[in-house]
């Protein structure tokens, strides 16, 4: 008896809260309707930033914070709101708003093949005009920033941030093996051979997350065949099963097996991999710069001892080509009924001030020119940053090149050439996909 | 009385042997979630099995301060608690009408619903995405609701149609025979009834309303109004999760589904052999 | 009496209701869907009519083939958990064992827990270093057979299945059972005064007379395994190298990924009438006749 008084007690508060549920709905109208209500002889618009992050980025609160110092003082009097997304939700969030027409405002994307349906769709605001009209705007950007957020001549995004993979090491492992930062590749094999010779992993890779196995082998292959491949593969006239890219699996495959990357290396995650290596359990640690603001945190063990080099070419001519790209680029929707004030807002985010903040307060490299104050930097950033200024070329990363479909395919490649299977194969599995996948 | 032989004790123990194995492997994960909500996330690298060094609330204040879970719960409790309402009524309503009422279109009408069975629900998303923008429902939890409906109907009425056929047909006509109407007669007769099949439906509707991720992932765009399975990915970062905050988010979500099976347990079964059985 | 259960406005008025959010929400979607299927479209422009192209690029698609083979060896799977395995179960608890109710409830549980949940638990009890699974092998003595359970392209599936059995076995013995006590009693005794055996007992008495109930949990489980999503999503995104996709998720992917939403649509066509073969594949199966006792 007690328990059907329990029963009823819930379905009966199970009933009220639907009614309240069913009440609540039909008053809250949808977020759509609240652009045009603002529209009309409102002081505060809103303009909204739908962007890619969740409560463990510790980013998110400093991009807020540069779109509250627009909101405090622009000439439009509109407030600039970010909204985050995890990553997965975000892609699937952006497409479903595109095919129902809904993005609002400013949009987070990536570059090339990501944007590129988007801008053939006609969705995304051409920002070529008032890029043109403004010509100091132009001139702030780094070389070669803008070309791929560029389509048919147009600009349609801007990045506010590059990126691009380093080797991290630590020092202290180094010195203490008596190893100096290699300049060649036989150099960094070398230094793999000693450190595993002392019972120390030379690397740490986190195998789980498909496009980190990926970017590794890019980094080789751009060693191998350079700025011609890259080139070749956009444009077609080089295919996937290119011998250079033979060339750089075996050389990956050849890396494992003399053992230079960690035990269980490929079930593991980016996390545990990272850990590895801030706990000093393994010398060096491949990844995009992003992850400077982890390392020259506090919580970061070995805070003091990180460094960072590029990865060696196997063949010289093709030193300081990497994998990198730009980064968090905005975009604006043709639906945004404030373009004004949204591209005034990019302008902000590209200003110095704004850049400064990225770089100092999150590590963040900046896609336009700016003075660096080098004591507000960690000594790691600088390095980088030093780094960043011999790059004779960047690739992005493929998966962003060609998005999802070819992209995410050589991803699952080299992930299948990570696990020991033939690489030949594999990549001629990946020619043969990307050639169907053209007619689907 | 069968004489217990030394053979029959074997194979008793044996069978023990292997419920009590099957037992712990259900039970465990759940204790082990329970325990590891507790620690830290170097604790659960470092010493993932064995019982937490203290206890300590963290993940949780964590969860529900800064992972939003309080939000996430009133979310969920919104959405599946208008779905259970509607829907029990709904199906319950059509089910008496297909099983106990004469008209022509009775098996048809029960043969599409119960087709809805063999559709899966992700094939539909696009369409229904569509037309909740032509109705202007979109990033409203009314959208969700619809659609938990709408594909809880076939299950319900499968299982409702199955009890409601075994109803002697006496009961309706002595309540006939007294001037009831035919609204009378369901909700005052039948329904007390049916109470094990009406709350098995109900059991199976809250379940799959309370743990759907794809839907309210899809037709919601504001975080604030997103139910529990969703709040949950919250916590995978872009490059980094923070897999202790999430255990203790997760052990909240399960446990609504634990205490409501805890209760309810008899009901389910019983309605079961209702449902299943004779249906 | 036939004015009162013959009239129509009352009929209206109790189907109606459900009757058109069905129609609207999940009959008309299902149509549009096929609809889609026939077109080459990102949904932002109109698309472009291809007819049964996309039926036919998808059974060229290696892609698609892994993913419709894994739904078979999960729906094989499945079987053999929920039923045999079900069943096992479910004659032994009948035997009344004591203690059977808490059996019976304790292995009811995992059905109640969410996807998610699921996912992340069993997640790490497949975890390479500190998983429960490799460290249970190593205590067994068996370290040198630790795996990464679910970045390794042989096992990945295999887990996901025992998963899927782990959360399901308990809910089709509930409604074996169920079956099993409505049979009645005299029977067994019968059997039993025959002189059967426990085995001839079940073979002879227990299973045929429950065979129309294990008929419907066929169907269930069939469809159920075709139609499979979260925790493949949750625990390995259809990794690694598609050696996990199932075609629920390849479709997702499809669809929302690739923009290929024409295609991503006739996957959905084809999951379809698979479930409908089912049914009727389930029913030639299981075709018994209602015994009269």
């Amino acid at each position: 008896m007690q328990k059907k008084r329990i029963c009823l007690l819930l379905l009966a508060t199970l009933l009220i809260v639907g009614l309240i549920g069913c009440s609540g709905n039909n008053t809250s109208s949808p977020s759509q309707d609240s652009n045009t209500k603002n529209d009309s002889n409102s002081s505060t618009q809103e303009l909204k930033v739908i962007c890619v992050g969740t409560e463990a980025d510790s980013y998110t609160k400093i991009y807020q914070g540069i779109a509250d110092e627009f909101s405090s003082n622009n000439e439009y009097g509109v407030k600039v709101k970010f909204e985050f997304y995890e990553n997965e939700q975000y892609k699937t969030k952006l497409t479903t708003l595109m095919a129902a027409n809904n993005v609002e405002d400013i949009f987070f994307t990536w570059e090339l093949g990501f944007l590129k349906p988007f801008v053939e769709a006609g969705k995304v605001y051409s920002l070529q005009e008032a890029m043109d009209s403004d010509s100091e705007w132009k001139a702030r950007f780094l070389e070669g920033v803008l070309e791929p957020l560029t389509f048919d001549g147009k600009l349609y995004a801007v990045p506010t941030q590059t990126t691009f993979c380093v080797m991290f090491y630590n020092k202290q492992i180094f010195e203490d093996n008596g190893l100096s930062i290699p300049t060649t590749y036989e150099e960094f094999l070398n230094v793999c051979e000693t450190l595993k010779n002392n019972g120390i992993t030379p690397m740490s890779l986190g195998g789980s997350d498909a496009w980190i196995p990926a970017q590794f082998v890019q980094q080789i292959t751009n060693g191998i065949a350079g700025i011609e491949l890259y080139n070749g593969i956009c444009d077609g006239t080089r295919k996937w099963n290119d011998p250079a890219h033979i060339e750089a699996a075996k050389e990956v495959q050849a890396m494992i097996e003399k053992g230079y990357f960690q035990d269980g290396m490929i079930g593991m995650s980016p996390e545990e991999a990272r850990s590895l290596f801030m706990n000093g359990k393994a010398a060096m640690y491949f990844m995009g710069c992003w992850e400077v603001s982890t390392f020259i945190s506090d919580d970061c063990p070995i805070k003091d001892y990180v460094g960072a080099f590029i990865l060696p070419a196997k063949n010289a001519e093709h030193n300081y080509i990497n994998v990198g790209s730009v980064d968090t680029s905005f975009a604006i929707s043709e639906n945004c009924k404030n373009k004004e004030a949204a591209v005034a807002f990019l302008k902000y985010y590209t200003s110095s001030s704004a850049q400064e903040k990225l770089l100092y307060e999150a590590g963040r490299l900046p896609s336009t020119k700016i003075e660096v104050d080098e004591s507000k930097v960690a000594p790691l950033v600088s390095e980088v940053i030093s780094i960043s200024e011999k790059f004779k070329g960047l690739t992005p990363w493929w998966d962003r090149v060609f998005g999802a479909g070819e992209g995410v395919e050589f991803n699952n490649t080299c992930t299948a050439v990570f696990a020991g299977e033939d690489p030949q194969e594999r990549f001629d599995a990946l020619q043969a996909f990307a050639e169907e996948n053209a007619n689907r | 009385m069968k004489k217990i032989k030394g053979k029959e004790i074997t194979i008793l123990f044996f069978k023990y042997i292997i419920l009590i194995a099957f037992a712990i492997m259900c039970l465990y994960p759940i204790i082990w979630m329970f325990l590891a909500s507790f620690k830290t996330n170097d604790e659960l690298y470092i010493n993932p099995w064995g019982f937490p060094q203290s206890i300590r609330f963290d993940n949780y204040i964590r969860a529900i301060v800064e992972g939003n879970v309080g939000t996430y719960y009133i979310n969920s409790i919104i959405i599946t608690g208008a779905v259970l309402l509607v829907s029990v009524c709904l199906s319950f309503m059509a089910s008496y009408a297909i099983t106990r009422m004469n008209w022509k279109y009775s098996k048809v009408v029960l043969n599409i619903f119960v087709l809805g069975m063999l559709i899966p629900v992700y094939a539909t998303i696009v369409p229904l995405f569509s037309i909740f923008k032509t109705i202007g429902l979109l990033n409203t939890r009314l959208a969700v609701i619809i659609s938990h409906i709408a594909f809880g109907f076939p299950i319900a009425i499968f299982i409702m149609t199955g009890f409601l056929s075994t109803i002697p047909r006496e009961i309706e006509e002595a309540a006939v025979m007294e001037g009831c109407s035919i609204y009378r007669i369901l909700f005052n007769i039948i329904f007390p009834i049916s109470r094990s099949s009406v709350v098995t439906v109900a059991v199976i509707v809250f379940l799959n309303s309370w743990n759907d991720l794809l839907l309210p992932q899809i037709f919601l765009t504001d975080q604030l109004k997103m139910p529990l399975p969703v709040g949950l990915t919250e916590f995978q970062g872009q490059y980094y999760t923070d897999y202790a905050s999430m255990i203790a988010a997760v052990v909240l979500v399960i446990i609504p589904s634990i205490i409501i099976y805890i209760l309810l347990h008899k009901n389910i079964m019983e309605g079961m052999v209702a449902g299943a059985v004779k249906g | 009496m036939e004015k009162i259960f013959g009239d129509k406005k009352a009929i209206l008025v109790l189907v109606l209701p459900a009757f058109i959010i069905y129609i609207i929400f999940v009959l008309i979607p299902i149509g549009y869907n096929i609809y889609i299927s026939l077109f080459r479209t990102n949904l932002m422009s109109p698309g472009i009519f291809v007819g049964f192209t996309n039926y036919k690029n998808l059974f060229q698609d290696a892609t698609f083939i892994k993913a419709l083979k894994n739904n078979l060896f999960m729906v094989v799977g499945s079987l053999i958990a929920h039923l045999p395995l079900a069943l096992f179960f479910a004659n032994m608890l009948f035997q009344k064992i004591k203690g059977g109710n808490f059996f019976q409830n304790v292995f009811f549980l995992p059905c109640v827990i969410s996807g998610v949940a699921v996912g992340l638990m069993w997640t790490f009890v497949y975890h390479s270093e500190f998983g429960l699974l490799n460290k249970f092998l190593e205590l067994m003595g068996h370290g040198d057979l630790k795996q990464v359970w679910l970045a390794n392209k042989d096992t990945a599936m295999f887990c996901i299945i025992v998963v899927v059995m782990w959360m399901y076995v308990g809910y089709h013995m509930v409604i074996q059972i169920a079956a099993m006590k409505s049979i009645p009693e005299s029977l067994y005794e019968a059997a039993w005064i025959d002189g059967a055996n426990a085995w001839k007992r079940f073979t002879c008495v227990t299973f045929p007379l429950i065979k129309h109930i294990l008929k419907i949990d066929a169907v269930l489980i069939i469809t159920g395994s075709l139609k499979y999503y979260d925790l493949v999503a949750i625990m390995t995104g259809g990794g690694p190298n598609h050696a996990t996709e199932l075609m629920s998720t390849y479709m997702y992917y499809q669809g929302f990924r690739t923009l290929k939403y024409g295609y991503s649509a006739a996957i959905g066509v084809i999951l379809f009438l698979l479930c409908i073969a089912a049914v009727v594949i389930a029913n030639l199966l299981f075709r018994s006749e209602q015994i009269e006792y």
